[in-house]
């Protein structure tokens, strides 16, 4: 945990709540972005992150230093949308992902950008979704959002030995999947 | 992975970054994402469950531990005297011939139709044990071989009677 993080507990910790601010939203982005790896459905995964960020608030006494503030968050994510996923059911979170908006374009941006981030979730999902659940986070917290496979082991409550399996494997079948739809993004055009 | 995969496989992962880089933060806009600080920070903190446990943990466990100890004193106690004067009320009736038994010394040397009469009254259970320990002491089985230690065990419940062969080191071998 750095330091600008640790004084930033600190004084949410001594009754300082504007303090909790700046200490989240380096995390907004990764927050809904891991949460929706885990609960496809965009709006389920909103709920999950708002949920993760009260518990982060209420429970900031309990953040474990040498875990790191993000990692810790992450956990927090995870395990609350593993809850998600568990109370909704497999069959309603694939029903939910399949009627959902997840495709719409994002308002507010202009309509170049919103194509782009629109292509960019259409591409994201091609290559995610031949993962497992737990091939999915794993690879998301390691190669996405950089962890190392000891912090991914830690947030994911996993073995290390346990995260390189399932790393390894998903690596293969996103590399896979990228060779069959975006032979040119691996630099080996067929 | 070889190394070709593995370069194509990071040129692959650059652009799912660049992918989820270009979807970042399209969950909340900047107004939901204040108002939903503003509510974490109105809920307060407090002490996470497992630090308030962590400070029962000893006292759970010694409580668990004596009342362990308290029942398994109380079970000792309690069922000691009763056990060990029933095995004592069961032993000399376990020695003791039953009344109007008739014993019958066994002959010295038996032929081997004896030996089957005497194996088969064995097989009944209210066989008297000084007629099962005579047996098994007196009951001559044929040797593999003349200066071969031969070891006869009759089970008392049974009457099944193994033997061990022994050489003169008094190590087990085969039959012939």
């Amino acid at each position: 945990m750095d330091n600008r993080e640790k004084e930033l507990i600190e004084r949410v910790l001594a009754g300082d709540a504007a303090a909790f601010e700046p200490l989240v939203t380096p995390y907004r982005g990764a927050l809904i972005g891991l949460a929706v790896r885990i609960v496809p459905n965009p709006e389920d995964a909103k709920e999950v992150a708002q949920e993760a960020l009260f518990k982060a608030f209420r429970y900031l006494r309990g953040c474990d230093p040498e875990l790191g503030f993000r990692n810790w968050l992450f956990q927090i994510v995870v395990n609350t949308a593993r809850d998600h996923r568990r109370r909704e059911g497999h069959a309603a979170r694939r029903l939910a992902a399949a009627v959902s908006d997840w495709d719409r374009p994002p308002a507010g941006d202009d309509p170049v950008t919103r194509l782009e981030k629109s292509q960019a979730k259409i591409r994201l999902r091609e290559c995610l979704d031949i993962l497992s659940d737990r091939e999915r986070e794993v690879f998301w917290l390691r190669e996405i959002e950089e962890l190392s496979v000891a912090d991914t082991a830690r947030a994911l409550q996993s073995s290390s030995i346990s995260v390189r399996v399932h790393l390894n494997r998903a690596r293969g079948k996103v590399l896979r999947r990228f060779q069959e739809k975006y032979p040119d993004m691996t630099g080996e055009d067929r | 992975m070889n190394r070709r995969d593995r370069a194509a496989f990071k040129n692959a992962r650059a652009s799912l970054r660049q992918w989820a880089g270009e979807d970042d933060g399209s969950g909340w806009t900047d107004g939901e994402w204040r108002r939903l600080i503003e509510r974490a920070a109105a809920q307060g903190t407090e002490p996470i469950q497992a630090e308030r446990f962590s400070a029962l943990r000893p006292l759970v466990s010694a409580a668990a531990t004596l009342v362990v100890l308290v029942w398994a004193a109380a079970f000792l106690l309690k069922t000691r005297p009763a056990d060990l004067s029933a095995r004592n009320a069961a032993r000399p009736a376990e020695i003791a011939a039953p009344a109007g038994e008739d014993f019958r010394p066994l002959p010295e040397i038996v032929s081997p139709e004896d030996v089957g009469r005497a194996e088969s009254s064995l097989s009944r259970p209210a066989a008297p044990l000084e007629i099962r320990r005579l047996l098994a002491s007196t009951v001559e089985t044929p040797r593999p071989s003349e200066n071969k230690p031969a070891f006869t065990w009759i089970s008392s419940e049974t009457g099944l009677k193994i033997i061990w062969f022994t050489n003169n080191n008094l190590k087990l071998e085969d039959l012939p």
